[in-house]
């Protein structure tokens, strides 16, 4: 097994040595080593911005100018100019550049980001969302005008009823957490017309992403926390202490594959518990990159999930979004579904023929109406068309095959040194502690270290219960020499952890800045520039 | 299956450190017999890059697209230059692919962006708050509102007052939210497209809702039919009420109307998609929310903030997170996780680029070139404005002779024109109303061919 040299100064491309700021006179390697000068520039594009400069002209009127005080009373007319930045085209073009070599991103970096499936992004993806006939659709042109991109969305939803195993599929929601939202509704009022009126609590278990709790509450439901085992797997006699006489159990939401990386094994034990008290059982999709193609939520008992686009369908995450969170549900639920909604009619034309059309359906007597703008985040809908498409039935399948084949691989190289924390054959991910580190390190200094070495630290801190987690979703797009590297690295910092621990207390030494002062952020708040 | 780099003799050494014979092994070990799916996944096979992209281009090629017609459609979502750069920029991988900035030190890129992102949408709205962005302005003005219930929950306050004025699928959201949360919605008419504080009283007399249950009025300006709304006035009777004012508003016009925070609005939202994004036919597109300082603790979804390192240097972080689901969990203030963020880094490169001058002179051609529209369309017989008597920026309500849904028929057909939207949609008493946008991307010589158009249709 090979060493990894410890970085003494900024490596590779991932990190490439910023531009200091102003308020940044020297850049130091981890050792104290001073580098080359740098040369003090600003932060933000409004201390680059010069009184009277200008950027990009915008088209001339090239009609009779119409005065703004004629045109718009007194009582709204704008009083000043808004102070946005006065910056020049290459100024601004050299300040966004250099701004964005200051970000880690898959394109540079391996970024096992546990739970954000962090895959690579392929280009032909973005090839296929700028088609401009595609891009350029106005949500509210007729469906004689829009026939491409309805049939385009109809046929994401086939792929998706048949990954999912539910017979039907609303591309609606924006997000994964809205997905969860929007089914929360449908849920709601399934309940209300079922005679559940009084059934207001949702069981969650202690391992979810913090979205589920939330999502009931915007949703009006309460939540239960179900306990887990030792090894984070549901506590049955907790299950079943809390559904109680089942008279107030709305439902169950967990996640499949868990945040833990396992899979559910008495899943289908579990529904039949939550549909015994009248319940219904909402998966969190979070994790069916583990599991496309293997098995289907469907066929175990889910009514309903969603699914994170982002994740499983390669997304790029662009920094924070966009997602999309489509829902797919049982044959029961279905009524209940958002509006609008695309559906494909056949029509005979006067010669007999017979020819399908999409139509756009804004109106349905059991939905719960619309939960967005628009009908869907159609641009990524294209993308993971684009995905799926490049996949077909075997790809899909080789994906999550890969995932957890690259999971394990990790899990297996380092867990002599790093305690996994349920130390089974696992899915798509792994959860290691921090925890017996040497000399009281924590596992937010080890995360720090990662980035020295030009990692993107796996998420940390979550599941909530595993003591200093370290959760890291390799993918299946990392390669073995990758992923080498990465339990390399692993291994020698916990070499550093035991004879240099400062190196990792200080940690990163590589970056434009070191560990912020996140309370001073709260305390003396600036928000704005 | 080509994104997954293994070779077999890969694949047999990495097994062989597991210590498993096969990977079916490894599904084998961890899903039990009686949940796994043996079945073909009953999807379309495989396709290379070409033949993927000569698939979506066929189904383009079924769209009637803008870029391809001249287009009066806007509804809540224009068509604006954008500058070459603003492609450019944000194509740099290290914003695109990044995700999250959950750790500051790699992720000062995106983290100065939205704090940027935030200032800018500051000083267009006169509030000293904005968070990262939301999914949209329905979901925007949805949330200003669940912010304006939590902080008036104590004053026992569960009832919304919103304007007919607000753009319909924006009260269709905040109606469904609503519902499933057993709160009171309450629509007021508008008076000659516009909406009239005298009649916030007859509104929830009618509904029965007493004025000290209210805890927010939402307007939106310039509003759905194209009207600027008097927000002073306004938002006096909102709090008048005891209530917060929420303000939807199209960040351009913003331009050259005045900014709502100024005018007594608490929160400003709306949809800032037209800010250097494609319409993409409705998403992926960019809310945002603004508030006031005191109210920060109320925000839903991420805000960036400004601080330093141990060593004093400059630094930005995600703050205020004790309000955010994945610390708060049930007891948050919105499930959002993520905001839209790539979409909100088009929108900052947009206004960065255009500028202070820059972007005034996009809302003068916008205000110049509608109203050119206007006067040449209202010259022709039988089209007049629907409210003379009101001020517009981009975008008027025309009353045709004919039904707008023939109009714009006959304009595409036979003019290969994209028209306006035909208010019949939304309310079938509106059949002949026809909402027009016409912005910077709609030349001189386009509006004199809508014009000729229109002087032949009967």
């Amino acid at each position: 097994m090979s060493t990894v040299d410890t970085p003494r100064n900024p490596p590779s491309a991932a990190t490439p040595a910023p531009p200091a700021a102003a308020a940044r006179p020297q850049l130091l390697s981890p050792r104290g080593t001073r580098l080359a000068p740098e040369v003090p520039r600003p932060f933000t594009v409004f201390e680059a911005s010069v009184a009277g400069r200008r950027g990009v002209r915008p088209p001339e009127a090239g009609v009779p100018e119409t005065r703004v005080e004629d045109a718009i009373p007194a009582f709204a007319r704008r009083a000043e100019k808004a102070a946005l930045p006065e910056i020049g085209e290459a100024d601004c073009q050299r300040h966004y550049t250099w701004l964005s070599t200051l970000n880690f991103s898959i394109a540079n970096a391996f970024y096992p980001l546990g739970s954000c499936t962090m895959k690579y992004n392929p280009l032909v993806n973005e090839a296929a969302c700028a088609i401009p006939g595609l891009a350029d659709m106005h949500p509210m042109q007729t469906d004689d005008q829009s026939q491409g991109l309805l049939e385009l969305c109809w046929r994401v939803e086939r792929w998706l009823i048949a990954m999912s195993g539910l017979p039907a599929v609303s591309l609606h929601p924006a997000a994964g957490a809205h997905g969860e939202l929007t089914a929360l509704m449908v849920m709601r009022k399934y309940l209300n017309e079922h005679g559940g009126r009084k059934k207001k609590v949702i069981l969650i278990p202690d391992s979810a992403h913090g979205t589920n709790p939330a999502s009931c509450t915007i949703a009006g439901f309460e939540t239960r926390e179900l306990k887990s085992t030792e090894g984070g797997r549901v506590d049955m006699e907790d299950l079943d202490r809390k559904i109680g006489d089942g008279k107030d159990i709305a439902g169950l939401m967990i996640t499949n594959p868990s945040t833990l990386g396992l899979f559910v094994r008495n899943i289908r034990a579990i529904c039949e518990r939550i549909h015994a008290a009248g319940g219904l059982v909402y998966m969190d999709g979070a994790n069916m990159n583990a599991i496309v193609g293997k098995a289907r939520p469907g066929d175990f008992g889910v009514d309903v999930m969603h699914f994170n686009l982002h994740k499983t369908f390669s997304q790029p995450h662009g920094g924070g979004g966009p997602g999309a969170g489509p829902i797919a549900v049982s044959e029961a639920l279905a009524p209940y579904l958002p509006v609008p909604k695309v559906e494909r009619r056949e029509v005979a034309g006067k010669d007999g023929k017979v020819t399908c059309k999409f139509v756009t359906v804004s109106k349905a007597p059991k939905s719960i109406g619309r939960t967005r703008g628009h009908m869907t985040h159609a641009g990524v809908m294209v993308r993971s068309y684009a995905y799926m498409r490049a996949q077909g039935p075997e790809g899909l399948r080789a994906i999550a095959e890969g995932a957890v084949l690259n999971a394990n691989y990790v899990r297996a190289r380092l867990h002599k040194t790093w305690r996994v924390w349920n130390d089974e054959t696992c899915m798509h991910e792994v959860v290691f502690t921090g925890k017996g580190l040497p000399n009281g390190l924590r596992t937010l200094d080890v995360a720090k270290r990662l980035i020295d070495f030009g990692i993107h630290p796996p998420t940390i801190y979550f599941p909530l219960i595993v003591p200093e987690a370290i959760m890291v979703e390799p993918t299946e797009t990392e390669s073995k020499e990758t992923l080498d590297r990465f339990c390399d690295v692993m291994l020698q910092i916990w070499k550093e952890a035991d004879t240099d621990p400062d190196v990792l207390r200080q940690a990163p030494h590589t970056r434009s800045i070191g560990r912020p002062d996140e309370v001073r952020a709260v305390k003396e708040p600036r928000v704005t520039g | 299956m080509h994104y997954v780099p293994h070779t077999e003799p890969d694949r047999r050494a990495m097994l062989a450190t597991i210590g498993a014979p096969s990977v079916d092994a490894l599904f084998e070990a961890c899903i039990p017999a009686d949940c796994r799916f043996a079945g073909a996944l009953d999807v379309e096979p495989a396709l290379t890059e070409d033949a993927i992209l000569r698939e979506l281009r066929a189904l383009a090629d079924r769209n009637v697209s803008p870029g391809d017609h001249p287009s009066f459609l806007g509804a809540g979502l224009y068509r604006h230059f954008c500058p070459s750069l603003v492609d450019s920029l944000q194509q740099r991988t290290e914003f695109w692919t990044a995700y999250t900035p959950y750790q500051p030190e790699a992720s000062q890129g995106t983290l100065t962006t939205i704090f940027e992102w935030q200032t800018m949408m500051c000083r267009l709205t006169g509030l000293t708050v904005s968070n990262a962005s939301l999914y949209d302005g329905a979901t925007a003005m949805t949330e200003a509102v669940l912010m304006a219930l939590r902080l008036k929950e104590e004053e026992g306050r569960t009832a919304v007052v919103v304007s007919r004025g607000v753009h319909p699928e924006w009260r269709g959201t905040l109606s469904t939210y609503l519902r499933t949360l057993g709160m009171q919605l309450v629509e007021v008419e508008l008076a000659e497209g516009a909406t009239d504080p005298a009649s916030f009283a007859a509104a929830l007399a009618a509904k029965k809702v007493a004025p000290d249950k209210v805890a927010a009025v939402a307007v939106q300006t310039p509003n759905f039919f194209g009207v600027i709304e008097d927000i002073q006035a306004l938002s006096d009777a909102a709090h008048a009420l005891g209530a917060l004012c929420v303000v939807g508003a199209n960040p351009v016009a913003l331009s050259l109307v005045e900014a709502p925070g100024r005018q007594g609005a608490d929160m400003v939202c709306g949809e800032a998609t037209s800010m250097g994004n494609k319409p993409w036919f409705g998403g992926p597109g960019v809310g945002y929310l603004c508030s006031r300082m005191e109210f920060v603790r109320q925000m839903p979804a991420r805000i960036a903030g400004e601080t330093q390192d141990g060593q004093g240097r400059r630094a930005f972080v995600l703050t205020f997170a004790t309000r955010e689901q994945h610390i708060r969990r049930a007891k948050a203030t919105s499930n959002i996780c993520t905001s839209q963020q790539l979409m909100a880094l088009r929108a900052t490169l947009w206004m960065s680029l255009l500028g202070k001058e820059g972007f005034v002179e996009l809302g003068r051609s916008n205000l110049s070139r509608a109203h050119y529209a206007a006067q040449r369309i209202t010259a022709i017989p039988g089209f007049a404005l629907t409210y003379p008597m009101r001020a517009f920026f981009n975008e008027f309500t025309l009353t045709c002779p004919l039904p707008a849904a023939r109009v714009n028929q006959v304009l595409l057909k036979k003019h290969g024109i994209l028209g306006g939207f035909d208010l019949g949609r939304v309310d079938k008493a509106l059949a002949n109303q026809w909402l027009l946008a016409v912005t910077d991307l709609n030349s001189r010589a386009e509006i004199d061919r809508l014009a000729t158009a229109l002087e032949t249709i009967r």
